[in-house]
């Protein structure tokens, strides 16, 4: 089945070729492509497992979204340049990190994956991009290359170079049982870098609210998702006993960490960031119970957040890189009532935020749903961790719940600060064409993709009238509810009255 | 076995840079001196290819000077190691004859130039491929005087005589230790080949090297060889790291490399800092092995040991201190001499893979990652120095702030300088990647974990440096507008040395080169391959003596 392995490098290079012509079509054949592709082997088989196929295609549906929001985003933001090429090539070269089969090919795609996001960070050349990048550099790329080395090395004690190179990364985990505890913990250490879990997290603030919406998109939406498909690889190799739990530990930690410090933030692109590592850090907790109990529902659990992250960040990054270009400010305090002039973009962030908070029959609620019900598993095996960890974790969920809120003010809540607002050209309507639309795939997804994602985590059983009624029925009233906020909005452009507060 | 070419290669160095002198004279035309160094340059890389030929294919070639036997006269013995370092000079020399054709339409007194490089070539071919320790110091001696020329080579400069006097003062004093060492071992041992260094301090019998220089009693010969080899190797290594470059020795490194033209820079950084590197290699491996005479307990350890840890430690502090002052450095040239610091200083961190207790086949493994690394960091770095050397000459200035934004003037040159820059740094595809993971895979092996997170950490601190120069050269848009310069000549040279790392890194992955490698180091420092050496000495002295020459 390598045949499938060899069209998807073949379109990964159409990408490219469509991105240095700027030509959408070709982009989007090829996109599609490369989307369906892991999604045939994911049905029929092919030659990746299921995680693997999983996050290519998010890694492709997200770089689709990125790339053709770029064209937009760079003519309005920057009056043109070269960013295009580089977020196709970012996307395509996280794409290749996931689709790889051996490990050098892994590596190599991982390492280009990171000197990409370097360039990406720094596009704007300021000073301040400028240390963003190199905090990226020194605080997550050299953990990780340090893990993708003793990943290297510890397979090349087991066999010989050659083979190691070409060893199957999927097989990885298996193939590494019976490492020395210093090993594993640097690689775990290394992945969880690049996924920004304490104790190495503090590069991805400025580096992910820095860069350009796009990127940030990619960033934060698949990028960090390599690092947990690290630590997946090799998650079989580590010991249940001390490994695992500090690292729960940790994972916990960042989740609530992230919560807090988002909702000390002013700048609405930080208050993703920090989200980001909250979100990350609930995905270790997961992936560390799994390990610790190997019950498939921590797994599922991990999975499912994986997937509702990275549609609904994707697409909040895209949406903050438009309220950008509209008002030319990203501080929450000199933003509001936004919905009045850009109604399209609010709703594209409403149902983000929803799926964020977990509102059924978004994604974002699967998540939710997972998660705490592999917790309350793990509150029925282990009732005294459980207890904290539930309480925890809850915590960490109320406040992803309330910084959405506090994002969403950038909409429909005033702004504190005393700033006038004088624009001399509208360009709303072109951002609603050329940005807003863009910005619906991933957010779009995290609704229709819910009857997927279920089928694809528990098998086809779910399709029973029985259950699907009711996500069906719940799916109609959603939509009916957004078309009538979507109807509301419009129409609040003309309205005086809207929501009583005071008057912009 | 015999072959004319090993001798020739430093011999006809050292005769055209005596004969330089003589033709300016006659000729002032700088196409002239181009041409005769490129034609030099070809004809030893050719010699020194073959020798690497003979070597490959199993044999130890071994030259008896004069036809006088071996601990008597001058032997050049070749193995592996010396053959691969022997054409990785050439090469680079090669790199520069063809550089010197742009090069010396922009300086004036490139006749000096050429004989200076010439003569520093001969040091540094004489010192790899010599069999004997005296001869190893005073090309050593060659080596030294003719960089300390080179470095003050703009003699107008007063930074360029500071670098000078600050290299030479310290430079003449280390050289005169490691002839004491010397002076020590001869008065000890009573000959002053390495093979029969060799065959003594690890009490080898050899047929008739001992005629000429004694027998020995347990450890002693004319002297208490324990004791003179414990004091020459305290001498030698100190001058041999200065040589290299290594902490605490590092402080004349950074102006010496940046003050000299760059043709010269090229050449210190890719091989005059491997000699010292070698020199270390030679004696710590063939002469005193993990079986000889230098394994007695020091604070518990043995000697050997000991010293060799110390060469590791030292290897690391270089590494981090060159890595960490790189990061900062305004000057473009002197960035690169911090990076060589810290490439050296990888160099010597595996050094613990040779203590004893470790297998032979480690010990191989540590010596192939070293060597490998050797090769990457030679081609790239002196590479880079070309390259930016180049942008400097043109822009009129050294400062890194001077030439920001010359990717968009000179794409092509800025493209192989970025491959360059990240071999050193260590991306999958580039060679650069795979010498470290080989460095980092023996230190694993030997468990020496400090060892091998310190080898990431400092190429992470120095992709720092790396990523502000790519950053810098690539993004902003230039300042001042000058006109184009010609540079087509250090472009196309820059573009095949970028071609050649990517071929090296892809083929790395197709065929077996660590396996090549490790084979070939194999014969270096196993105990075997030890014997081997001595033996092919031993025969070298039988033919010789019963002939009576040739």
């Amino acid at each position: 089945m390598n045949i499938l392995y060899y069209a998807s490098i073949v379109m990964v290079i159409f990408v490219l070729i469509g991105s240095r012509f700027r030509n959408r079509i070709i982009k989007g054949i090829g996109y599609t492509t490369l989307i369906a592709i892991p999604l045939y082997s994911m049905v029929m088989g092919g030659p990746w497992d299921f995680i693997s196929s999983m996050l290519a295609i998010l890694a492709a549906i997200v770089g689709f979204a990125s790339s053709m929001y770029t064209n937009g985003y760079e003519d309005l933001k920057y009056g043109g340049g070269y960013l295009h090429i580089l977020i196709d090539l970012f996307a395509v070269a996280v794409y290749t990190t996931f689709i790889s089969i051996n490990t050098i090919v892994f590596i190599v795609c991982w390492l280009i994956a990171e000197i990409i996001g370097f360039f990406t960070i720094v596009y704007e050349v300021e000073r301040r991009t400028l240390t963003a990048g190199l905090r990226y550099i020194a605080i997550s790329m050299i953990p990780s290359d340090m893990a993708l080395m003793t990943l290297l090395a510890s397979l090349s004690m087991k066999m010989t170079v050659t083979e190691a190179l070409s060893a199957s990364i999927s097989d990885v985990g298996h193939l590494l049982i019976g490492l020395p505890p210093a090993l594993y913990t640097i690689m775990i250490l290394g992945f969880i870098a690049k996924a920004a879990v304490i104790p190495l997290h503090f590069w991805l603030p400025d580096a992910h609210s820095l860069a350009p919406a796009p990127a940030s998109a990619i960033l934060s939406g698949i990028m960090v998702k390599m690092g947990i498909y690290g630590v997946l690889r090799v998650l079989p190799s580590i010991d249940t006993a001390f490994t695992s739990t500090a690292f729960l530990f940790f994972g916990v930690i960042t989740s609530i960490y992230g919560g807090f410090l988002a909702l000390a933030q002013s700048d609405i692109k930080r208050i993703l960031a920090y989200s980001t590592i909250e979100h990350t850090g609930l995905i270790i907790t997961t992936l560390m119970l799994y390990r610790l109990y190997n019950l498939t529902i921590f797994l599922e659990a991990a999975l499912v957040t994986i997937c509702s992250h990275a549609l609904y960040k994707a697409a909040l990054f895209l949406n903050s890189g438009s309220i950008e270009v509209y008002s030319h400010t990203r501080d929450i305090s000199r933003l509001g009532y936004l919905a009045r002039k850009i109604p399209a973009e609010a709703l594209s962030a409403l149902i983000s935020i929803l799926s964020l908070i977990g509102v059924p029959p978004t994604i974002g609620f699967i998540a939710k749903l997972f998660l705490l019900t592999a917790l309350i598993y793990h509150l029925i095996i282990n009732p005294v961790l459980g207890t904290v960890l539930i309480a925890l974790i809850s915590i960490a969920i109320a406040l992803a719940a309330i910084y959405s809120i506090k994002y969403a003010t950038v909409y429909w809540g005033t702004w504190r600060g005393s700033s006038t607002e004088s624009k001399e050209i509208d360009v709303s309507i072109e951002l609603s064409k050329r940005l807003t639309i863009w910005e619906y795939i991933p957010a779009w997804l995290g609704i229709a993709g819910t009857p997927p994602i279920m089928i694809a985590i528990l098998g086809t059983e779910v399709l029973k009238i029985e259950l699907l009624a009711p996500l069906l029925l719940a799916m109609t009233l959603f939509l009916a509810l957004t078309y009538y906020v979507y109807m509301r909005l419009r129409a609040a452009s003309r309205d005086v009255q809207w929501l009583g507060g005071a008057l912009p | 076995m015999i072959l004319h070419e090993v001798a020739l290669v430093p011999l006809l160095l050292a005769l055209a840079a005596f004969a330089t002198p003589i033709f300016t004279l006659f000729v002032r035309n700088r196409y002239f001196y181009s041409s005769y160094m490129l034609m030099v340059a070809i004809i030893v890389t050719i010699f020194s290819y073959k020798t690497l030929k003979t070597v490959m294919g199993g044999h130890i070639v071994v030259y008896t000077f004069g036809g006088w036997p071996p601990p008597l006269g001058i032997a050049y013995t070749v193995d592996f190691m010396n053959g691969i370092l022997g054409l990785l000079a050439s090469v680079l020399f090669l790199k520069i004859s063809i550089y010197s054709f742009w090069y010396y339409g922009r300086s004036v007194g490139y006749e000096w130039l050429t004989t200076l490089v010439l003569l520093l070539m001969a040091g540094v071919t004489g010192c790899v491929y010599t069999g004997d320790i005296f001869n190893f110091f005073v090309m050593l001696e060659i080596l030294c005087i003719s960089s300390y020329a080179l470095v003050a080579f703009f003699k107008r400069r007063k930074w360029a005589i500071e670098a000078s006097i600050s290299y030479a003062f310290i430079g003449a004093i280390a050289t005169t230790f490691f002839l004491f060492g010397v002076s020590f071992i001869y008065a000890a041992y009573g000959t002053l080949n390495i093979a029969d260094i060799a065959a003594k301090a690890q009490s080898i019998a050899s047929t008739v090297l001992h005629l000429w220089s004694g027998l020995c009693v347990g450890d002693t010969c004319f002297g208490n060889i324990a004791l003179a080899s414990a004091v020459s190797i305290a001498l030698m290594l100190w001058a041999l790291t200065f040589e290299a470059g290594i902490f605490p020795n590092n402080y004349w490194l950074p102006s010496a490399y940046t003050e000299a033209p760059t043709p010269a820079s090229a050449l210190f950084a890719g091989i005059v800092d491997k000699v010292g590197t070698y020199g270390i290699l030679r004696i710590m491996l063939t002469m005193f092995s993990s079986s000889s005479i230098l394994m007695f307990k020091t604070l518990g350890v043995p000697f050997r040991d000991l010293v060799l840890l110390i060469l590791s430690i030292l290897g690391m502090v270089s590494g981090y201190i060159g890595s960490l002052i790189m990061v900062i450095q305004r000057d473009v040239k002197r960035f690169l001499s911090y990076s060589t610091i810290s490439h050296i200083g990888l160099l010597f961190i595996p050094f613990i893979g040779f203590a004893s207790g470790y297998s032979e086949e480690t010990m191989a493994k540590t010596l192939a990652a070293i060597i490998f690394h050797s090769i990457v960091h030679a081609l790239s770095e002196s590479m880079l120095f070309i390259g930016f050397g180049t942008l400097a000459t043109i822009s009129g200035s050294r400062k890194i702030d001077d030439i920001r934004g010359y990717g968009r003037r000179y794409p092509v040159i800025i493209s192989a300088i970025t491959i360059g820059l990240l071999s050193l740094l260590g991306l999958a595809p580039l060679p650069g990647f795979f010498s470290k993971y080989m460095l980092f895979l023996s230190m694993m092996e030997t468990s020496a974990y400090i060892q091998a997170i310190s080898i990431i950490v400092i190429s992470g601190i120095s992709a720092i440096g790396y990523f502000r120069i790519v950053y810098l050269l690539i993004l902003p848009r230039p300042e001042s507008s000058h006109e184009g310069h010609r540079i087509f000549l250090p472009t196309v040279l820059c573009t095949i040395v970028a071609l050649i790392l990517l071929t090296l890194g892809v083929i790395y992955t197709v065929y077996d080169i660590y396996g090549m490698l490790v084979e070939g180091s194999r014969m270096v420092v196993s105990s075997s391959g030890i014997r081997e050496y001595i033996v092919a000495v031993d025969t070298a002295a039988i033919r010789v003596t019963s002939r009576g020459g040739r």
